[in-house]
């Protein structure tokens, strides 16, 4: 390319001046560009196309070709008890920390940079500690005579726990979970001009309808899709529904697990992982499209 | 920082003590000149619409906002201008009630509001740039005060119609804010403020986000808008062509000070202070000490040599030390010495010429050393080439001896 270009600057280049040729940015050389893409997407292929392609393939072939697996997961009731279970779960869990973070995230936005930005290192600080190491300190918090039961002790009367409980695992997830709403939210709020609540109260908005007419709205978006993005999430949490819940709080991620590990059901599996897929998939595109037609900021 | 703001707020204490007595004659100069410009009026006299009164605002123990006193009549076009911090836009808030004054009085429309909220001062507020909520078209914006004032759908809806064919934004009704260019989204902005009504229409900048062209039309666009609908506007600008083509009567802010509110014209012609001078259009300012007062003011001005008449009318200042000051236009120059003995005169050579295509800026300086700048038609480039001499004069009464503000 580059060599082409400095013989086209001979005479015969008409009008152009020879500078405007001469000063054409120079072209990347293709072979830098390739490393440079290549090797992420050669490292994606191996951790992310090949494993999901081989478990969509496993879920139509094995132990033999055919939607048998679908059948059989479809007639099999444990499977939506799981799905239903873990769908709620979910949905709990988004729910609540949507709820408890969007205080936190407009708190965030309204103070002083500087001591948000400390406050933002505390809420990121739990991310650096493994979702195991977390899930075990619930099991400590929350397990029978454990911190949890002796504060409630004398409002419930005894000191059994929460521990293998639905709530919890919604307690924990929530925990866990919670970081992303609030810098998710955070961020948005962040980027909502300061002098539009104000606009609102010069034109006669009291401070709560300031707040639900032109605030509000404008978080909507990151709310839902920071709600969503938790929900998803959910959907294939393991540890924590293993640690903290019991039977009755097998989710999905758990029964398929169970599948690799007590019945050896490969096809099983796979089916049930590419099941749990398309829902998410789903779910996030019907949201994504639900905040769109609105006229909102898309996510 | 807190070194900057200690120093602002000594001087700015100097100043209101030196400037105790003539700040009093420029309120009773003010008083009257409202006074005159209302009997030129046709409605005779006007009830104040906005009135501060010993208005201060001090952050921490920074002074923003000093002793700030100010009337707006009913359909006026007042300009608070003034660069950056100066505290115009301080005043408007706390106008606004989105500030609240550390001391002294807000009336609107002849109503205590100091301690009203906001949203019950019933003001129309345009914000620089423009505040327009993303998620309501156009229509919903206009119509967003009106809801808040509980107004009945078919009246709102008839309300709404007259405003955006006023602002000629009828076929945009339905679009989003993001879908309008500059103008369209000022003109939305400027739309909802006045659709309900309001005592009176603060703007912070209006056109400061504008680019230069569109700006002069919003210009046009603006001051017939606020002509037809009579509203009551107090504006706030750093521009001085701006504040100069809007207003009925400007106020120059500087240092959290009201420096001077006047008509335009007389801004220009008879401003009371140095800092005034500087501020509007071009001045020729250099320290100087009143020698004798008497039918003329005498003064000696550094680097001019013998003694300067000012007329008596041109003295502001409050002491013997200040500043002579005079518009470079109203200097005369020659290449003799004027006869007339009313005429002050003071020669001086050309140390620098600078062409700016129909003028030339020359830079001129006199055998004691008083540097000066001139603007000649550049036809005449070729007598004052670097090295030559020439005579400045002016009368007395061109001339003014000022306070020194910086």
């Amino acid at each position: 390319m580059t060599a082409r270009t400095t013989i086209t600057r001979a005479p015969s280049s008409g009008g152009v001046p020879p500078d405007a040729v001469a000063r054409r940015p120079r072209k990347l050389r293709p072979g830098f560009v390739t490393m440079a893409l290549g090797l992420p997407v050669v490292f994606m292929a191996i951790v992310y196309v090949y494993p999901v392609g081989a478990m969509l393939l496993k879920s139509v072939t094995e132990p033999k070709a055919g939607f048998g697996n679908f059948t059989r997961a479809a007639t099999d009731g444990a499977v939506w008890e799981a799905l239903w279970i873990t769908a709620r779960l979910s949905f709990e869990v988004a729910v609540l920390t949507v709820l408890l973070g969007f205080p936190v995230a407009y708190f965030l936005a309204r103070t002083s940079p500087r001591r948000a930005r400390f406050l933002a290192l505390l809420v990121v600080i739990p991310f650096w500690t493994s979702i195991l190491v977390r899930s075990f300190s619930w099991i400590v918090l929350l397990g029978d005579g454990g911190l949890v039961s002796k504060v409630l002790e004398p409002f419930t009367g005894d000191s059994k726990g929460l521990l293998y409980s639905e709530s919890a695992v919604v307690i924990a997830m929530t925990h866990i979970l919670l970081p992303f709403p609030i810098l998710i939210i955070k961020g948005t709020l962040d980027q909502i001009d300061a002098s539009l609540p104000r606009a609102a109260r010069s034109l006669g908005a009291g401070p709560i309808r300031a707040f639900t007419r032109v605030y509000l709205p404008l978080a909507v978006p990151a709310i839902v899709s920071s709600g969503m993005l938790v929900f998803v999430i959910g959907l294939g949490f393991y540890v924590t529904p293993a640690l903290v819940g019991g039977p009755k709080q097998s989710t999905i991620a758990v029964v398929i697990a169970q599948s690799v590990q007590v019945n050896f059901d490969w096809g099983m599996a796979a089916t049930l992982a590419t099941l749990l897929l398309v829902l998410a998939s789903a779910l996030t595109l019907i949201v994504r499209r639900l905040t769109k037609v609105k006229g909102l900021v898309s996510l | 920082m807190t070194e900057r703001a200690g120093t602002r707020r000594a001087s700015t204490a100097r100043k209101s003590t030196g400037r105790d007595g003539t700040a009093t004659d420029d309120t009773v100069q003010d008083t009257v000149r409202a006074a005159e410009a209302d009997g030129a009026g046709t409605d005779g006299a006007r009830a104040d619409q906005v009135v501060f009164s010993g208005v201060h605002k001090w952050y921490g123990d920074a002074p923003a906002v000093h002793d700030f006193n100010l009337a707006v009549g009913e359909g006026e076009f007042v300009t608070l201008l003034g660069p950056s911090g100066s505290g115009k836009t301080t005043s408007l808030r706390i106008l606004a009630g989105l500030e609240s004054a550390t001391a002294g009085e807000v009336f609107l429309a002849g109503r205590a509001v100091t301690d009203e909220v906001p949203e019950r001062r019933n003001i129309g507020l345009v914000f620089q740039n423009y505040a327009l909520f993303p998620h309501m078209t156009v229509a919903q914006n206009i119509a967003f005060p009106l809801q808040m004032r509980r107004m009945r759908k078919a009246e709102a809806e008839r309300r709404i119609d007259r405003v955006l064919t006023m602002t000629r934004l009828t076929e945009f009704r339905d679009r989003y804010p993001r879908q309008l260019s500059g103008g369209q989204q000022q003109r939305v902005a400027l739309a909802r403020a006045f659709v309900f009504d309001p005592s009176v229409l603060l703007m912070d900048e209006p056109l400061g986000a504008l680019d230069r062209n569109l700006r002069d039309h919003m210009r046009l666009e603006l001051k017939s808008l606020q002509r037809r609908i009579g509203a009551t506007v107090l504006y706030v600008t750093h521009d001085q062509d701006e504040a100069l083509a809007l207003s009925d009567r400007v106020g120059v802010m500087h240092q959290g000070v009201l420096q001077q509110t006047a008509p335009p014209d007389v801004l220009y012609e008879e401003p009371v202070n140095s800092f005034v001078a500087k501020f509007l259009g071009q001045s020729i300012c250099l320290p100087a000490t009143r020698l004798e007062q008497g039918e003329h003011t005498v003064v000696e001005v550094e680097g001019m040599a013998g003694r300067i008449l000012v007329d008596r009318r041109n003295d502001c200042a409050s002491g013997p030390g200040g500043e002579f000051m005079i518009r470079p236009e109203r200097v005369r120059i020659g290449a003799e010495r004027p006869d007339a003995a009313a005429r002050n005169a003071v020669s001086c050579s050309v140390v620098a010429q600078v062409y700016l295509g129909p003028q030339i800026e020359v830079h001129l300086r006199t055998p004691e050393g008083a540097e000066l700048q001139l603007m000649v038609p550049s036809e005449a480039r070729a007598r004052f080439t670097t090295g030559t001499s020439h005579w400045l004069s002016w009368t007395a009464r061109d001339c003014r001896f000022l306070d020194g503000v910086n």
